[in-house]
């Protein structure tokens, strides 16, 4: 059995060979009753689903990439409003029309000033981003 | 791609009875198993490896058809393995042929499949010397220009003479039917 292990793997693996090869695994695959061109449009199809699931992951890794570079920017940008002693919350909305559905600022405390303004220049920055790209 | 599924089908075909194995895959499941992790690069391809299509079909494909064999044709692959390598005192497996498995594991009686393929080689000079050059003495299919030079073979012999010996080894193994694996 020793000796016969080795000769007939060897025999099987030319003959693996020989019927995927470029000359006969069309008439192999047809002996054996398949399509060779509807399997082949079956893998293609296979690999371009495969491939669309790809750009589609690297889409959605560019925006979050993307909003949490922008995040990043409103937060120094409004961390850098706030620590300036001349900054008036109020003559800053009207000066840049924010809109609110409360008028008195002053009942608010910083966390919720800093996340208006931190939302307002997300979108500030992404509607630029946008004009930039039309 | 056509020559991916035809490696699947073959090897399939040979170790299997039924059209969908155990796992409920069928040999296009291993295609598409294969490319799938291609091109998410789950493969571990080296292109200076090997070339992309013996990868696959060496590498993903044949790797994956016998992982899913059952576990009883498994471990009667390690021990006649392990057996061989006592008896012959040499390494079994080449590198380069990944997840070989012996046949013997799967039920094909090895002694019968010889003997077929000499009965039919028989009376073939070129054949003959094809046979013996692989399965008497060391060389594989791949060293032509050794075979040639060993056995007194002109090359253009050779070339005609494998063409048969291959015609020949693809009437064997596609007649035996297998008596292990149900699916």
């Amino acid at each position: 059995m020793g000796s016969g292990y080795n000769k007939v793997d060897k025999l099987f693996d030319e003959y693996l060979n020989f019927v995927s090869s470029n000359e006969e695994s069309e008439s192999f695959l047809k002996e054996n009753g398949f399509d060779p061109d509807e399997l082949v449009n079956e893998g293609i199809k296979r690999a371009r689903q495969i491939q669309m699931q790809l750009a589609s992951q690297k889409t959605e890794k560019h925006y979050a990439e993307l909003k949490a570079s922008l995040l990043q920017r409103a937060k120094e940008h409004v961390e850098k409003l706030l620590s300036d002693v001349s900054f008036n919350l109020e003559n800053f909305i009207k000066q840049e029309n924010i809109n609110m559905a409360f008028k008195n600022f002053e009942e608010q405390n910083e966390k919720e000033i800093r996340d208006i303004l931190e939302r307002h220049f997300l979108l500030k920055f992404e509607n630029e981003l946008k004009e930039k790209g039309k | 791609m056509r020559n991916l599924y035809a490696f699947s089908l073959a090897l399939f075909n040979r170790l299997y009875k039924t059209e969908v194995n155990e796992r409920g895959k069928s040999f296009k499941d291993y295609v598409h198993d294969a490319i799938e992790k291609h091109l998410l690069q789950e493969d571990r391809y080296d292109p200076a490896k090997s070339p992309l299509e013996y990868h696959l079909k060496y590498h993903v494909i044949r790797r994956a058809i016998y992982n899913d064999l059952p576990a009883g044709v498994k471990k009667l692959h390690k021990e006649t393995a392990v057996s061989q390598l006592q008896e012959s005192n040499l390494i079994p497996e080449r590198q380069s042929t990944p997840a070989r498995m012996t046949l013997a594991a799967v039920g094909y009686d090895q002694a019968l499949i010889l003997k077929e393929v000499e009965e039919k080689v028989n009376n073939d000079a070129v054949m003959e010397s094809i046979y013996l050059a692989v399965c008497e003495d060391t060389f594989d299919f791949s060293d032509r220009q050794e075979i040639c030079n060993a056995y007194t073979i002109a090359p253009e012999e050779f070339d005609k003479g494998i063409k048969r010996f291959r015609t020949v080894l693809k009437r064997v193994f596609q007649e035996f039917k297998i008596k292990g694996i149900d699916g």
